[in-house]
């Protein structure tokens, strides 16, 4: 059924060898080379080791010391250069190697079909791409490296000591065979640990990715001892396999430790033996223990070696045997992509059964003229969803046919289907990035196959769909609600400057009942007393709410205009007033909506209220004071009606806040960004600085007129497709959580639509939607009628009359097709499902 | 500076006039005064334009609402046909029910002009009772007396026509 080009062997089948020479050939072979330099120049020090010993020591030539101590040294210097390039070499090709895999394995996963994710959790994938493969790409790198280099140090150190004394050379490397043997015994009980261990750590994953991912039903049900009981039985056999695993990784080492240390031993009686029959040197037998100890090193290395070579194999096969499975349709055309020109569909005796071989489809045949509406009507469970992914080719259908244009889906490329077909599911997920990067992400790609990439969709066949699918509204709010950058988008701000006046020109005097404006000489009721003196937003920390009456200059400059004592008598009313009405509630936030007394900090007001007492006798104190003056800077008069401003304080300090502007003009350093009639506030978003000002009531109404005094004037101003431009800009967060379900939604069926496919299957696209903007985006979807070809699962028989077919299914099986009043008027299962017995 | 104690009866303009009009309030009829104050201080003061709905007939919602300043229509629908009852004015006090439990409302409420409404939601209210022993007790009698009360104009009425016997409210 499917088309898969087999040029390469599928990522799964590959073996573990594959990647070694994989695109590494000339890294490898410059590798051997370096490897054979250092070889060389490990084996040098022995032989000048010796010569010192012989020759010079006896022969007394202290040039000849020099000399080869000279060369000794050159000798290490540089095998350690070339020991880092080897090292370097081998990390690129490691690297490099496990970048490849994690690239054409992610490739091949995501082109699986649905049913094998049905059975794989998303722990998985991530386990096996991010933490498993990492030892095939260290094995890869060492693959050559390694054992090239340290077998022909051992091979070089063998010859040397067999060319130095035959029988003591031999005797000493007799007891390498002997690891070799016993080795990989050891080995074979750590690698079934280790197959152990990746299963369970998967079953692991797969058990965190359960209980996260369904965490609100842990909290419905309480279920968080029997969720921790799964978990914990899972890490204890974790504990128990990664012990046992360890336990024989360490044996391995130890009881390689302990036969290659036998070998000193062998020396001293065979060579000491030797030496005093004077059949030796005594130079010869230092030499030989030195290369006794310098054999120690690659052989370890090399034991060091197979283990990870042994963890790594096992580790491969165990990820890509996780997903052999073949993907099922072809990805690219590989030529002139197909295009349904008219869009008609034939379905013919389409059968289609589940793995476990239970039929969900059954002898299904129906057509469908270009540019008919049918929708799939059903109780649940009959298959009307399959059938529609079917068609999509969502899932690979066992016999039967479906024919779009007379062509078989199933043998149309991916690429040809998504030209040509639209599918908007249930539950649709939104990506992370912009409106605009999801708006056009089927548009994107679709285009991403060919090399002739189509042209984006301009803003305003952007917006058109945007509007159709009634999202246009929430855009405009998001583009209202952004902040400007103060750089980027100078022209913008000069452009919502006029907005600003003419906002205040032709609907001022309307909504000054109802908005507080930002204006020098008024004081600001809906806004604390901070934010009256100020008149502008923070630009530095000190002058934020939580830091500003503990800031110094802020209040020498309080004391300066004669405030500071009157804000403190101010915070002492506020205090006093709090206490005598609250008394001691309990310190919830509910009590403390009306005073600028904070629930948490309830306590330490009650202390100060008590040592304000006049015959406590404890007065007031420096931080005491503080924090009347912090209370009277959080008072918001119109929330807090704890206490009433004073007219006379008010006029107090709407000077403050004309001295506080003045004072800080001057300066260079810009503390506060002042609310200016004639400059954009960078801080705030655009609707702010359009409206200036804060709305004073609740009311929707009110909200709603200043959205549409603020809808017309940017009509006017023709900006109302800017704003929209921006608004498509907004971050719709980590799976769109940032949205709506019903904006999710929206946006999911507008992703489709822009991309003006020939037929449109949408498997309860509106039912996530309220009524108002379901019945929206069926009349937009009814005005295609003749143009493009709709298939759609549907639950609300009301919406029938806008189909000029219905096929009801029945476990599996279509029981009734025709037009929906005709079928009515038979009074069949339709009918029926109709009265009274629909779900 | 100023004490706790001497402040004791400086209360500002605004949470004494709100305290004013709840004590005409026959729910909070014999109420503790510090009770009460707490009460006026939690009450919001919320502005309508005309047009807005505070209640809607058929839903749920949790307050209470005491009329400042402005018009308010009632009006309800009978076989979807919208049947305006009454307009109401100053010192008017609607949905007194819904703070001692939830109740679906029998008919909207709409600002006929610009309107000034003090509004109290039952967790406001269950919270300030709760601090006062036998507070919550007084407002159920309260409650009551007012519904014997409309019980006995409904009586009185019906025995006026002589037609159908009495259906009580309670």
């Amino acid at each position: 059924m499917s088309k898969q080009r087999e040029t390469d062997p599928p990522v799964v089948k590959r073996s573990l060898f594959y990647w070694v020479l994989q695109g590494n050939l000339l890294l490898q072979l410059l590798l051997l080379l370096v490897i054979v330099a250092i070889v060389f120049l490990r084996v040098l020090p022995l032989e000048i080791q010796k010569r010192i010993v012989n020759d010079v020591l006896s022969g007394r030539d202290f040039s000849l010391l020099v000399t080869y101590c000279l060369i000794y040294l050159a000798a290490v210097f540089i095998s350690s250069g070339l020991k880092f390039a080897i090292n370097a070499l081998q990390a690129k090709i490691g690297q490099q190697a496990l970048t490849e895999m994690r690239r054409e394995l992610y490739r091949h996963i995501l082109r699986l079909p649905l049913s094998f994710f049905r059975k794989t959790q998303p722990g998985s994938v991530v386990a096996s791409l991010v933490n498993e493969l990492a030892t095939s790409g260290n094995f890869v790198g060492m693959a050559v490296a390694v054992p090239v280099t340290n077998i022909l140090t051992l091979i070089a150190f063998a010859v040397y000591l067999i060319w130095l004394h035959p029988l003591l050379g031999v005797v000493t490397l007799s007891i390498y065979p002997i690891v070799v043997l016993i080795v990989p015994m050891a080995q074979k009980g750590a690698n079934r640990a280790n197959k152990k261990r990746v299963s369970v750590a998967r079953a692991m994953s797969d058990q965190i990715t359960e209980s996260i991912s369904g965490v609100h039903e842990l909290h419905a049900h309480g279920s968080f001892y029997s969720e921790e009981k799964k978990y914990n039985r899972l890490i204890d056999e974790l504990l128990r396999i990664r012990i046992v695993w360890t336990l024989y990784r360490y044996g391995v080492k130890v009881l390689n430790n302990l036969i290659v240390s036998l070998g000193p031993v062998l020396v001293f009686i065979l060579g000491g033996y030797l030496l005093i029959q004077g059949e030796l040197e005594l130079g010869s037998i230092v030499a030989f223990l030195s290369a006794q100890e310098k054999l120690y090193d690659p052989w370890k290395e090399l034991i060091e070696f197979y283990q990870v070579y042994q963890d790594a194999s096992i580790r491969y096969s165990k990820v890509m045997s996780t997903f052999d499975e073949k993907t099922q349709f072809q990805l690219d055309s590989g030529g002139k992509p197909f295009c349904a020109v008219e869009g008609g569909v034939e379905i013919k005796e389409l059968e289609f059964s589940t793995d476990s071989g239970i039929k969900l489809l059954e002898q299904v045949n129906l057509s469908l003229e270009a540019g008919e509406h049918l929708a799939l009507v059903g109780f649940s469970g009959s298959g009307k969803s399959t059938l529609a992914k079917c068609v999509g080719q969502l899932i690979p259908y066992g016999s039967g046919q479906i024919l779009v244009d007379g062509e078989a889906v199933d043998l149309l490329s991916k690429e040809e289907i998504v030209r040509n077909i639209g599918f908007i599911s249930q539950s649709p997920v939104i990506f992370s990035g912009t409106i605009n990067d999801n708006l056009l992400y089927a548009h994107r790609a679709i285009s991403e196959y060919s090399s002739a990439a189509d042209d984006e969709p301009s803003l305003d066949d952007r917006i058109a769909v945007i509007q159709q699918t009634g999202l246009y509204l929430d855009i405009l709010r998001f583009g209202l609600n952004t902040t400007l950058d103060q750089d980027k988008d100078k022209d913008l701000m000069e452009v919502f400057l006029r907005v600003r006046k003419n906002f205040q020109e032709n609907f001022g005097d309307e909504l000054a009942a109802h908005v507080e404006f930002y204006r020098k000489d008024r004081y600001l009721y809906h806004e604390d007393v901070a934010e009256n003196i100020l008149f502008g937003t923070a630009m530095e920390e000190d002058y934020l709410p939580d830091r500003i009456s503990s800031n110094r200059i802020f209040v020498r400059f309080l004391k300066d205009v004669g405030l500071y004592k009157e804000l403190v008598s101010v915070g002492t009313r506020i205090l006093s007033n709090t206490v005598d009405i609250l008394g001691d509630v309990p310190r919830e936030d509910i009590f403390f909506s009306a005073t600028p007394v904070e629930a948490a900090d309830y306590d330490e007001i009650l202390k100060l209220s008590r040592a304000l007492q006049p015959h406590s006798g404890e007065g007031i104190t420096f931080e005491g004071e503080r924090k009347l003056l912090e209370l009277a800077l959080r008072f918001v008069p119109a929330r807090h009606k704890v206490i009433e401003l004073k007219p006379v304080l008010e006029k107090l300090i709407l000077y403050a806040r004309s001295e506080f502007n003045s004072r800080h003009q001057e300066l260079e350093k810009e503390v506060v960004s002042f609310y200016d009639d004639a400059e954009y506030i960078s801080a705030r978003s655009i609707l702010n600085n359009i409206f200036f000002g804060s709305l004073l009531s609740d009311s929707p109404k009110v909200e709603e007129r200043v959205n549409q005094c603020i809808v017309h004037l940017l009509i006017e101003e023709d900006l109302l497709e800017r704003v929209a431009a921006i608004g498509m800009e907004f971050d719709v967060g980590h799976g769109g959580d940032k949205l709506s379900g019903g904006q999710r939604q929206k946006l999911s069926i507008a992703r489709v639509l822009i991309k003006h496919p020939k037929i449109l299957i949408m498997d309860e696209a509106t039912s996530a939607l309220d009524n108002k903007s379901q019945a929206r985006i069926q009349k937009l979807v009814e005005k295609w009628r003749g143009e493009c070809t709709v298939i759609s699962v549907i639950h609300r028989l009301d919406m029938l009359p806008s189909f000029d077919k219905v096929a009801v299914l029945k476990a599996g099986k279509v029981v009734e097709f025709g037009k929906p009043d005709e079928l009515l008027k038979n009074k069949g299962v339709l009918y029926e499902l109709s009265t009274g017995k629909s779900h | 500076m100023s004490s706790a104690q001497e402040n004791h009866t400086e209360q500002s303009p605004g949470l004494q006039s709100d305290l004013d009009l709840l004590h005409e309030i026959f729910l909070f009829r014999g109420l503790d005064y510090d009770c009460m104050k707490l009460l006026a201080l939690l009450a919001k003061r919320v502005q309508y334009i005309a047009g807005d709905r505070l209640m809607v007939e058929g839903e749920e919602d949790d307050n209470c609402y005491l009329l400042v300043s402005g018009a308010i229509g009632v009006c309800y629908h009978s076989n979807e046909q919208k049947v305006e009852l009454k307009d109401y004015g100053a010192g008017d006090f609607f949905g007194g029910g819904s703070l001692l439990s939830r109740m679906t409302r029998l008919y909207t409420l709409e600002a006929k002009t610009g309107a000034v409404v003090l509004v109290i939601s039952r967790e406001q209210f269950q919270k300030v009772v709760h601090q006062y022993p036998n507070s919550l007790e007084r407002v159920v009698k309260n409650y009551f007396s007012e519904l014997t009360r409309w019980d006995r104009i409904h009586v009185e009425a019906l025995g006026k026509e002589k037609t159908v016997s009495g259906v009580s409210l309670l």
